[in-house]
């Protein structure tokens, strides 16, 4: 007995079309899971992307800055060499003038002036770059203070800021180890630094020490900064063109290294101020050096 | 191409086919065999996609080879010619699905040494849980000598698919098939040489 055609044929088509609703049910499945396999890794991706934006900006800027830094540079370097050359040509033509002893101090202290920046240029270099090797040994921290006061003495007298030195609420004077060339420079800096933002002003120095770290404040009633400039206070090469006009010329390199001296020294440093209510500046070291190296 | 690679493990061996093989497999068979072929050809190997194939899809090798048997009781005609019939069906399919693929060939041949280092690799992109055959390609003296190397036995289909690349560009070309090794159709040489 045979089947009637019409329903063999009926059948077949309905096996056709369940086939086809089961294959396109399986493909859906399967793009489903792609379609989300690919959102999670749009998502990765937009990460990436937003990390390697935040990244090429920061280069960005870093690199105009450092365009800004050079040009800036270029002038400083350009004005204390020109002084050199002018009086020393004024003493060539004149040895025996009357202003010889004025015009050659003029050019000690211009070349000193110059030999500043380009030290400065160069420690940053190589803060920057890795290459600072500490020597860690006792320091008497009482000591390192008074000594780095007395070398900016001459720099505050000069614009009539006095300078004072505060034992804190801790013992008056101890022992920690450190690297004393670093910890000097960190204190001339924050020193200098604060000379020049504080005409006719004080600057008082305070040290304390409180379990395994030990603290140096150099609090000023200089001219303060605003949020922008402490934003920027740390970033390389900032510095100098709002320091243009200024009494002392400035590399504008100054606090750039002291944070990297500070951190290679495995502590931290921390910045209050305020426009017009001075500056607060604090540095915490570890009493007994910096753990594996001090880096970032 | 989209078939089969011998696993690194021998004896470990997950042999799968992509399902746009078996989609233009069944195309081919209710084109010129009719839907009442290849409806019968499902129902009789009794396949556990029970014949549902997706192209976006991975489906066992094993049920190509049931596919198979079961088109050649139905059609008299040898497992080795109905694969190598479907190659030359398949390639065509491929070269329309993915022009990209055959776009800025000039010739065969620079084709031909393209497909493991290039082809492959975009398959790979596409199906990363492709399992490929290897086409080792040389020319010497004018000849290019392919070794297709897989872990299905399949060399009749890649045997096909040459020539439907032969076609592709014209023709003009001798094929020339050696097997090597077990003869099981999993390893191969073919020679292509200007006629």
């Amino acid at each position: 007995m045979s089947a009637d055609p019409r329903e063999e044929e009926l059948a077949l088509l309905r096996r056709i079309l369940a086939r086809e609703r089961a294959a396109r049910e399986h493909a859906e499945n399967l793009l489903e899971g792609k379609s989300s396999d690919l959102y999670a890794t749009l998502g990765r991706l937009r990460g990436v992307i937003e990390e390697l934006d935040a990244a090429r900006r920061k280069a960005e800027l870093h690199s105009a800055a450092k365009g800004l830094f050079l040009a800036d540079m270029s002038h400083e370097l350009r004005t204390p060499l020109n002084a050199v050359i002018g009086y020393a040509e004024m003493i060539a033509e004149d040895p025996a003038g009357p202003s010889v002893a004025a015009d050659a101090r003029r050019i000690v202290s211009a070349s000193r002036g110059l030999l500043d920046l380009i030290n400065n240029v160069l420690e940053y270099s190589r803060a920057e770059s890795g290459r600072l090797e500490l020597q860690l040994e006792p320091v008497d921290l009482a000591t390192v203070v008074e000594e780095a006061i007395t070398i900016v003495a001459p720099m505050a007298l000069e614009v009539g800021v006095s300078v004072q030195r505060h034992g804190g609420d801790g013992p008056e004077g101890f022992v920690v180890v450190c690297d004393v060339v670093c910890l000097r420079r960190i204190l001339l800096n924050l020193l200098s630094n604060a000379i020049k933002h504080t005409p006719g002003g004080a600057i008082v120095v305070t040290t304390h020490r409180e379990a395994d770290d030990f603290s140096i404040t150099v609090a000023d009633t200089g001219r303060g900064m605003d949020a922008a400039q402490l934003e920027t206070l740390f970033e390389p090469f900032q510095q100098v063109r709002r320091e243009v006009g200024m009494r002392f010329a400035s590399s504008g390199l100054g606090m750039s290294i002291t944070r990297r001296l500070v951190l290679l020294l495995g502590g931290r440093i921390d910045v209050q101020s305020a426009v017009g209510q001075g500056t607060t500046v604090t540095v915490v070291l570890p009493c007994a050096g910096p753990e594996g190296g001090g880096e970032e | 191409m989209v078939l089969g690679r011998p696993s690194a493990v021998a004896r470990i061996v997950y042999r799968t086919v992509k399902g746009i093989v078996f989609r233009e497999f069944a195309e081919l068979v209710a084109s010129r065999h009719g839907e009442a072929v290849w409806d019968a050809m499902v129902q009789e190997v009794g396949v556990p996609s029970a014949g549902a194939y997706t192209t976006v899809g991975t489906y066992p090798f094993e049920e190509l080879a049931a596919l198979l048997r079961a088109l050649s009781r139905h059609t008299g005609v040898g497992q080795a010619e109905l694969l190598q019939s479907f190659g030359e069906h398949l390639f065509g399919a491929l070269a329309r699905r993915y022009p990209f693929a055959v776009a800025g060939h000039a010739d065969l041949f620079p084709f031909l040494m393209s497909i493991d280092g290039v082809v492959h690799v975009e398959v790979r992109k596409l199906y990363p849980e492709a399992e490929l055959p290897t086409f080792h390609v040389r020319v010497s003296d004018g000849v290019l000598t392919m070794e297709y190397r897989s872990a299905r036995p399949l060399a009749s289909l890649a045997q096909g698919l040459l020539r439907g690349a032969i076609a592709h560009w014209g023709g003009g070309f001798t094929l020339r098939r050696t097997d090597v090794g077990a003869c099981d159709g999993t390893a191969a040489d073919f020679e292509l040489s200007r006629a």
